[in-house]
């Protein structure tokens, strides 16, 4: 059997963020042991499909994980261990919020079992910090890595963002060059994305605030690429960098196709073809997953067809920058790629978004930046739309 | 009905002066429709209207008159449509009556459009009933309009009816004065067969329905019929008269109006303005007026979905059954693909058929910039009729072009003047005359009503002249056009090169001395509309084979979702997909994808 991984979202927020659209609800803390208990009570549904199997990887994600005790945390992974054995130096990741945490947080953590720690960094400008309704500064993310040290985090990860309004390139660097001082294992670089219905979207609309600038965003993730390169940080993803031994490996299941359930309120599982959502809101999410049945908290679930399967396979492996071997994918669908969608191929070539070596079809350079477009295109040219 | 006591008239109005309403109490006031069957049959056609696509409305309506004296009468109203593009059908209508209600709005006076269909009436010696609608409004002037009614078109003042079509006051009048001062018909019942076509519709039984009135003789039996003008021939299957619903009788009197079923299955070959008489015992002339309506605008029509192609087919097929004024042929263009290249009577028509064809044909379509038909003479001394941009000859092979132009006549209060002589010289118009309609010094300063009147080329007022008129105006002016003539101009077309490949949908032809800044302003629309692509993309504008403007769409940098969060897999496409929906819709020209809306660019050349 293969290995599995897991995702468990942790769906609460001291604040939530004006640019954030995840699952995520500030106000809701009452709810957290019932939710770990909904938590703990879904993953006993699953014990059938984990059965036989091992755990590659966990990911706790949110909203904020760190607002979940170290106990909740324990908890969930005990129930994992309970249905199938975590592998041996596995990695278990979580996201945390710079401002609230604490060495006795940390360390609680690190016996939990949890290997990597992500800091939800942003940015070293207290401004932009502001903008973003960020709750912590830039000292706290400092503090906050070296307590994760302190506490034996080997892996620690810093998300930041740019592409802000009114952002300069210099700004950005300054921010960029902060987070690399601090030595950091991992670097996640995401472009601010105004998304529908979010207070920013508002601001935007109402013109209170300036529409991000792509082409300054482009050349800003031009620059990340060569400020990183230098510091000795290797991109493997679209958006991540890292030091040598320190790609995320829960992260790269998502995109090279591996399998993963979906545990806590809106996650998302890929298990055997099928793709399921569970239920969004936390109070409803707990009320179906106490019923302890597998499934027993999926909204919604669906197997996509052939021409989604390709689209979703294709735009997921080629956000890794070694992109997939053209016959992996033939051994996958039955079909080469290249006799699919030629024409599709021909074009981003000469455009200079794809290249093939070694039997691989990867992004260029350039097309990092353009992968939606690439995809998109793909989905014309399999009639997917 | 004695053809002493027969008045066929109709009724002049601007559109929203009452003219429906009015007409709806006169037939209710005589008995003629009841308030219950107004309500049944105005819902029942609306109906149908819907089902079928074709107005129902009563076109004509016969109307039994019993005067207060004891006399009866026959009225016939005939219907006229209201829009300045079927100037032609109305005189038709005109043509087929003796007299005409002038039903004028008492707080808004008389309209462009209206003194135009007034002029048409005293050419056609009808007498005029003039009627002020409206005067139950608080805002009213029923003196005012009286006196502009008086001074512009020479009533006395003991002529106007004031009237309220809404609550009936003066209705009794208006019947009386119809009978009293409209006169009967003429015509002779023993002179050989001459009956007018004054409008015609489709029945897919009884096939083209022609709405006639007989001038001389009179039309019944089985003899075989024959229309003078087109020449075709037909067994009259059906006779009869509105009531307004269509009543079989067995003949139709000298003087009266009524129908016949043609069995014709082209209205093509029963026009408006024909005459009919009998095959074997024909009149010696027609009757006079006859012409064939005569597109003015052309357009093309494209599906968007290329599937759609022979769906639009046979809705134009099916929509020209009943418009023998739409003519259109098959056009391909590189850019747009298959479609059809349309001629209108104007532009309303225009909008018309092609709100027609997406409603009631649920088609999505295309609509290329509108254009005039140019005359060239080419250098072999031959001349070639343009009604495509893309068509025009080469300029090494254009002796010379001439243009349509157009009489405008403008209505409007005299503050206005300088915002309509700046419209229209901007316009390349040229100023005609000027009268005022009422006196200014009874008035206060800037309100006396004022007819300007301008020749101008065709071409300038049909894309957005009425809209910017109405706006320099606060919506106060009115306006009348009618062709004159051709006239010879230095015109260029201006060639739109995307990615180096000419774009034949794109170009347009305009006066030379317009051609460097319209092609600047179209360049850098197309600019903000063609997202972008792949590649660097230059746009060009060239005036034969000189480019005159260029610009470039920079190769797009950035398209990427930055972050797939938590495996969520299916809300990432949900963006994606709607990415492939949008891009679908764009018409790929050469290696570029080109919105819809670009091709719309041409109609804003004047937004800056």
């Amino acid at each position: 059997m293969r290995p599995i991984s897991v995702y468990v979202h942790v769906p609460f927020c001291t604040y939530k963020c004006g640019y954030c659209d995840f699952n995520a609800y500030a106000g809701l803390e009452s709810l957290i042991p019932a939710y770990r208990d909904a938590l703990v009570a879904e993953i006993g549904g699953y014990a059938e499909v984990l059965a036989g199997r091992e755990i590659a990887t966990v990911g706790f994600g949110g909203g904020t994980p760190s607002e979940m005790p170290p106990e909740g945390i324990a908890a969930v992974l005990d129930a994992l261990r309970a249905a199938a054995p975590i592998a041996g130096g596995a990695e278990i990741t979580l996201e945390a919020n710079p401002g609230t945490l604490t060495g006795e947080h940390l360390a609680g953590l690190r016996s939990a079992g949890v290997t990597r720690l992500s800091l939800g960094a942003q940015s070293f400008d207290a401004g932009e910090l502001r903008f973003l309704d960020r709750i912590h500064s830039p000292e706290a993310t400092a503090s906050a890595l070296r307590l994760a040290r302190g506490a034996g985090f080997e892996s620690v990860n810093l998300d930041l963002m740019y592409g802000l309004p009114g952002q300069t390139l210099a700004a950005w660097e300054a921010s960029l060059r902060a987070a690399i001082a601090l030595e950091p294992d991992h670097l996640s670089c995401y472009c601010l994305t105004v998304e529908e219905g979010t207070p920013l979207a508002r601001r935007v609309r109402a013109g209170t605030v300036a529409t991000p600038d792509g082409d300054l965003a482009a050349d800003t993730y031009d620059r990340a690429g060569e400020l990183l390169a230098d510091a000795g940080f290797a991109q493997y993803e679209l958006s991540n960098w890292a030091r040598p031994g320190h790609e995320s490996r829960h992260n790269r299941v998502y995109w090279t196709w591996g399998e993963y359930l979906g545990i806590g309120a809106g996650a998302h599982g890929f298990v055997g073809g099928e793709r399921s959502e569970n239920i969004a809101h936390p109070r409803a999410y707990i009320e179906a997953a106490m019923r302890g049945m597998r499934g027993s908290a999926v909204l919604a679930a669906y197997t996509p067809d052939a021409a989604m399967m390709i689209d979703d396979y294709v735009s997921s492996c080629l956000r890794v920058t070694e992109g997939f071997a053209l016959d992996a994918f033939a051994r996958e669908f039955g079909g080469r790629l290249e006799a699919m969608a030629p024409r599709w191929l021909a074009d981003c070539e000469a455009a200079g978004w794809l290249e093939r070596a070694d039997g691989r079809l990867r992004l260029t350079l350039r097309g990092r930046q353009l992968h939606s477009e690439v995809v998109v295109r793909l989905m014309g040219a399999l009639g997917a739309v | 009905m004695d053809q002493s006591r027969i008045r066929n008239f109709c009724i002049i109005a601007h559109i929203d002066h009452g003219k429906s309403t009015l007409a709806d109490r006169l037939l209710e006031s005589t008995g003629t429709v009841s308030k219950r069957e107004m309500a049944e049959q105005l819902l029942d056609s609306m109906d149908l209207e819907r089902e079928k696509g074709i107005t129902i409305k009563a076109a004509a309506a016969r109307i039994a008159y019993h005067a207060p004296d004891g006399v009866e009468y026959e009225f016939n109203l005939i219907d006229t449509p209201g829009h300045v593009d079927f100037t032609y059908e109305v005189s038709r209508s005109l043509a087929a009556c003796e007299g005409a209600l002038l039903v004028v709005d008492a707080s808004q006076g008389i309209e462009a459009q209206t003194l135009a269909n007034v002029y048409l009436a005293m050419n056609q010696d009808l007498k005029l009933i003039p009627v002020l609608n409206k005067i139950d409004l608080p805002h009213a002037e029923p003196e005012r309009v009286a006196a502009e009614l008086e001074r512009v078109i020479g009533f006395d003042r003991d002529e106007v009816i004031h009237a309220s079509a809404k609550d009936g006051t003066g209705v009794p009048e208006i019947l009386a004065a119809i009978a009293e001062r409209i006169p009967p018909p003429k015509g002779k019942a023993d002179e050989p067969l001459k009956a007018l076509i004054f409008d015609s519709k489709y029945d897919a039984f009884k096939g083209v329905m022609a709405h006639v009135r007989v001038f001389e003789g009179r039309l019944g039996g089985r003899r075989s019929l024959t229309l003078m003008q087109v020449g075709s021939q037909f067994e009259p299957l059906e006779y009869g008269v509105f009531t307004p619903a269509m009543k079989a009788l067995p003949s139709l009197e000298c003087g009266e109006v009524g129908y016949v079923a043609t069995g014709l299955k082209d209205v093509a070959d029963c026009r408006v303005g024909d005459t009919i008489t009998y095959l074997d015992e024909p009149a010696a002339d027609p009757l006079p007026g006859y012409r064939q309506a005569k597109p003015m605008v052309f357009a093309g029509i494209y599906p968007t979905d290329s599937d759609q192609y022979q769906e639009l087919r046979e809705a134009l097929a099916k929509l020209s059954l009943n418009d023998a004024s739409l003519v259109y042929e098959p056009e391909s263009s590189a850019a747009l693909g298959f479609g059809f290249r349309c001629g209108f009577l104007g532009l309303l028509h225009l909008e018309i058929v092609g709100e027609r064809l997406e409603r009631e044909y649920n088609l999505s379509l295309l609509t290329t910039a509108p254009s005039v038909e140019y005359h060239v003479t080419v250098t072999n001394g031959e001349v070639v009729l343009v009604d495509n941009p893309a068509d025009l000859p080469d300029p090494s092979r254009i002796e010379k072009i001439e243009e349509p132009w157009a009489k405008i006549d403008v209505i409007t209060p005299s503050r206005y003047i300088g915002q309509v002589m700046e419209l229209v010289t901007t316009r390349r118009g040229q100023f005609l005359r000027m009268e005022y309609l009422e006196p200014e010094s009874e008035l206060s300063p800037g309100e006396a009503r004022v007819m300007l009147e301008y020749d101008v080329p065709m071409a300038e007022i049909l894309v957005d002249f009425y809209d910017q008129l109405k706006g320099s105006t606060s919506g106060y002016a009115s306006l009348d056009y009618h062709l004159t003539g051709y006239r010879e101009a230095a015109l260029v077309k201006v060639d739109v090169l995307v990615n180096s490949v000419p774009v034949d949908a794109l170009s347009l032809i305009t006066h030379t001395a317009n051609a460097q800044r319209e092609g600047r302003v179209l360049v850098s629309k197309l600019r903000e509309l063609i997202p972008r692509q792949m590649f660097d993309v230059p746009i060009q504008a060239a005036v034969g084979g000189r480019i005159i403007s260029r610009e470039t769409i920079r190769a797009m940098r950035k398209n990427v979702l930055a972050k797939c969060y938590g495996g969520d897999i299916t809300r990432k496409r949900k963006l994606l997909e709607k990415q492939a929906e949008g891009k679908k819709k764009m018409k790929r020209v050469g290696n570029v994808e080109i919105p819809q809306e670009a091709f719309m660019a041409v109609l804003k050349l004047r937004e800056e």
